[in-house]
């Protein structure tokens, strides 16, 4: 009985993010006439078209947009990676409730609302020629990720023995060949699950997107735009691509994060 | 020659070396014995360069060393947990320190085999290191520290986590391969059969200094001080009034093995006992002190037992006054 209201329970929770899913690849895949121009679309397929989606890719920008979508993810990961190593390296070694309180403070200012500072910098970055470009916005989008990824590096560097870098010390390595040889092999789920979320989270942000790349914007932001102009259609297409890469990385993050990659490089 | 001079170490209020001195020979199996906490680590981890001395100075083979980074220190250690490198297999782990100084790859794989084939761990090679035993990972340890020809060998507590049989073979094990290198170690141990099984010398330490250092029988025979009478000896030593023997103004310390029963000098109750192979140590209760005797045979708790005190030693404000 109580094994039946569990399941019951995960139907509708998984229904509940699964129905919008469906929706979208409904009326992508659907010729418009049962969807978007019916007064009462049905709920399940009528008929079955292409045309939807090589009319959307052919007679709307779409490799532009991703390809930003895509660089700007890409580099927001990759700086999270190439500062957080140093910073979580160094916070592993303070005592633990000091880099907690460093930790925490960090994570503040994740909770700054983003409209309020994405207004002051877009008037700096004008000034900088950043505005509207890759990496001006990769910049802003590491205000969020890279606390969050420090937090999770720091995490997995302290749960690496210290006996280990002592070891290696002793055994003739340099601070920079512990890294390299010992310390980020050891680490390497932690990393990738921090370069996974920093992409991620990149990938849809969309407010410092909208306020600082306007002209060529990311996918997220061509998404919103399209539908503002009526473009549903270009709006549904793309949308279904950009979920892709969410799906599959999730499912990698899921495997990372199971705990079973994070403990079992480091068993002791 | 390791020379120690006066080191100091402190963690905050806390004095865990309080000037320490002592000259370790060249081929010397050096064990420093002290109870838990008693700074056994961190006197290792100071030689290493792990922790800064806050005073003194280690000096080896005539060069000054103190000041050097553990890396300039060349030196081999063996950590209480092992410390391999997770991410590699056994072979890379006892590669490790080859590589970091720039051997090449042949030379690498000969020495690692030949070590390998020394710790009987050949069959090895390729595992990863997370997924073999305890003993196998000391081992692994072990070849690692060994590979290379370092100035000396810091071991702590290698194989306190060994089951007791495998403890007792690798125990025979690593002095052959001492004697066999003819290299210098220092060895940490808190397990008084265990220093006195490997050790040239012993050096016990008690309160942030070394208490006695001495050959093993020497510590036995000899203890400088009751402490160390208590501290050395698979029972510690009896300590009671000089009276008992007719001699004024000092203590009488004397080992359970030092008596003989059955003779009439003293009587004592059987308070219990432990067999320890053919032979049972009594614990008595003689007048009000307790005293811990070696008898054999067959006897029960509440038995009177009558003995003598064949040999002993004398000690005045807990130090011996007795010369060898
Ligand atoms: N990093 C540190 N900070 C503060 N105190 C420490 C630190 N390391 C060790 N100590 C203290 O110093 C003392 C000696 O510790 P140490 O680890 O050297 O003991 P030990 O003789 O090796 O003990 P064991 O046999 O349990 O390994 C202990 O009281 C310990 O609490
Ligand atoms: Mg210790």
């Amino acid at each position: 009985m109580r094994n039946l209201l569990v399941y019951v329970g995960a139907i509708i929770f998984t229904l509940y993010f699964l129905i919008p899913l469906y929706i979208l690849v409904l009326i992508a895949f659907s010729p418009a006439k049962f969807t978007l121009e019916s007064l009462y679309p049905p709920l399940y397929f009528k008929g079955f078209t292409l045309s939807n989606l090589v009319y959307a890719f052919t007679q709307y920008n779409f490799i532009h947009p991703f390809l930003k979508s895509f660089f700007v993810a890409s580099l927001v990961g990759i700086i999270a990676i190439l500062l957080g190593i140093p910073a979580g390296y160094g916070l592993s070694k303070l005592p633990g409730k000091l880099a907690y309180a460093f930790i925490v403070v960090l994570l503040i200012t994740n909770m700054v609302p983003g409209l309020v500072v994405a207004i002051p910098i877009s008037v700096e970055f004008i000034k900088l020629h950043l505005f509207d470009s890759i990496p001006g916005l990769a910049l802003v989008q590491e205000l969020v990720t890279l606390p969050l990824a420090v937090f999770i590096l720091q995490g997995t560097f302290s749960a690496v023995p210290k006996e280990v870098e002592y070891q290696a010390r002793i055994d003739g390595a340099s601070t920079l060949s512990y890294l390299s040889n010992v310390l980020i092999p050891v680490a390497l789920p932690g990393i990738v699950a921090a370069f996974l979320i920093s992409w991620m989270f990149s990938w849809d942000e969309f407010t410092y997107a909208v306020l600082l790349s306007p002209i060529h914007p990311t996918l997220p932001v061509e998404i919103y735009f399209n539908i503002e102009r009526g473009n549903e259609l270009a709006a549904v297409a793309f949308s279904l691509v950009f979920t892709i890469p969410v799906i599959v990385l999730t499912l990698i993050l899921q495997k990372y994060l199971k705990g079973e990659y994070l403990a079992g490089g480091v068993k002791y | 020659m390791i020379e120690l001079k006066e080191l100091v170490k402190r963690y905050g209020q806390k004095l865990v070396l309080n000037g320490i001195s002592e000259k370790i020979e060249t081929g010397e199996f050096f064990v420093i014995l002290g109870p838990s906490g008693a700074g056994k680590s961190t006197m290792l981890k100071v030689i290493a360069g792990i922790e800064e001395l806050d005073s003194g100075s280690i000096v080896v083979d005539g060069k000054d060393i103190t000041r050097l980074p553990p890396e300039k220190r060349n030196l081999a250690m063996v950590f209480q947990n092992y410390a391999l490198y997770p991410n590699m297999t056994v072979f890379d782990n006892i590669a490790f320190p080859l590589k970091m100084k720039g051997m090449g790859k042949d030379k690498i794989k000969e020495r690692v085999e030949r070590v390998a084939k020394l710790l009987g761990i050949q069959e090895l090679l390729k595992s990863n290191v997370t997924r073999i035993s305890g003993g196998q990972q000391q081992r692994v340890a072990i070849a690692r520290a060994i590979v290379r020809e370092p100035s000396f060998y810091l071991l702590d507590e290698p194989l306190s986590n060994l089951d007791a049989r495998t403890r007792f073979k690798a125990r025979g094990e690593l002095k052959r391969i001492q004697k066999e290198l003819g290299g210098t170690f220092v060895y940490v141990t808190h397990d008084q059969k265990e220093a006195m099984s490997l050790a040239d010398r012993i050096a016990v330490l008690h309160e942030g200094k070394f208490e006695q250092v001495g050959v093993p029988m020497e510590l036995y025979e000899y203890p400088k001080t009751k402490w160390v009478g208590e501290f050395i000896g698979d029972f510690p030593m009896n300590f009671v009034s000089g009276e008992w023997l007719g001699v004024q103004g000092v203590e009488i310390g004397f080992r359970p093995e030092w008596v003989k029963l059955d003779r009439s000098d003293f009587k004592g109750t059987v308070n219990s006992m432990e067999s320890v192979g053919e032979s049972t140590y009594l614990f008595l209760d003689v007048k009000d002190v307790k005293v811990i005797v070696k008898g054999s045979g067959h006897f029960d708790v509440g038995d009177e037992v009558t003995f003598s005190i064949e040999k002993y030693r004398r000690f005045k404000d807990g130090f011996l006054i007795d010369q060898k």
